[in-house]
């Protein structure tokens, strides 16, 4: 994904290019908690198990939210790329999760 | 009276007879859910490595000594969670330890299935390859939280797709 020209990367350098300058870790993350209504589909669905396509929706959704929120902070910070990009995901209480999305920001030349 | 006995009627009914016919339906259908998952699953890897020759993800941070012109992450995920049945059995086999054989096979697949859509995503996106892969699992929380209610877990992988020039 290169959101609004950052080249985001989970290694530790952008391949074929130079890296000039760091510019500290930036990250973003998004809480969500899960409908009930869903959670009641998904608890059907669960009955006779394989994937629970609503839970996996949700998650996808919350997690590149996560990762603009990252992009944007890079952004601010003048840097072109986000580089050794990591994610995470706790549970924070009952129904909710955090996904979260950190990395170093870096310009590259 | 009769309204009484209707109430005892009713809650055995839902403490005793619902859970054991979700369970046996659960155990009748969900073998034949997993299997068509997995024969689904298999063909399609054939198909990605039909079309590129091997298989795309690496979890090397580089691999080919190649020029490269582009970079991007990307990113699968699914949610997966063992049916009833499954749920069940392997309740009692955690009484005595050992190997929960259903939540390996649940587990292995739902990896498998999660690293089919990372190359699927990448072949969507036009990346010759993915590297630098790693793999999570997260567990979901349930609504009520002392309460026994959907298991479920969170298989994500994600790499950086790389195209050379």
């Amino acid at each position: 994904m290169n959101a609004g020209g950052i080249i985001v990367v989970n290694t530790e350098t952008v391949p074929g290019k130079t890296i000039t300058e760091t510019l500290g870790v930036v990250t973003g993350s998004t809480v969500r908690a899960k409908n009930v209504f869903k959670d009641i589909g998904a608890g059907l669905k669960n009955v006779v198990g394989g994937e629970l396509r609503a839970y996996t929706e949700l998650l996808g959704e919350s997690r590149d939210e996560a990762l603009q929120r990252m992009v944007a902070e890079a952004q601010a910070r003048g840097g072109n790329a986000v580089v050794n990009v990591r994610f995470a995901t706790s549970a924070v209480t009952a129904g909710a999760a955090e996904l979260f999305a950190y990395g170093t920001a870096v310009k590259l030349e | 009276m009769a309204i009484e006995a209707l109430i005892t009627v009713l809650a055995f009914f839902g403490i005793a007879v619902v859970p054991i016919l979700l369970i046996i339906i659960a155990g009748l259908v969900g073998g034949q859910i997993m299997k068509s998952m997995q024969n689904k699953l298999t063909e399609r890897e054939q198909e990605i490595i039909q079309k590129y020759g091997k298989d795309t993800l690496s979890s090397l941070s580089m691999t080919a000594k190649r020029e490269v012109s582009e970079t991007g992450i990307v990113m699968a995920s699914l949610v997966v969670g063992p049916n009833y049945w499954q749920q069940f059995v392997s309740k009692i086999q955690s009484l005595f330890g050992g190997t929960l054989n259903y939540y390996d096979q649940v587990i292995a697949l739902g990896r498998n299935e999660a690293m089919q859509r990372l190359r699927e995503a990448a072949d969507t996106a036009g990346w010759d390859e993915v590297v630098n892969v790693r793999l999570e699992t997260s567990k979901l929380t349930p609504m009520v939280s002392n309460k026994e209610s959907n298991k479920a877990m969170e298989l994500f992988a994600y790499g950086t797709g790389i195209r050379y020039s």
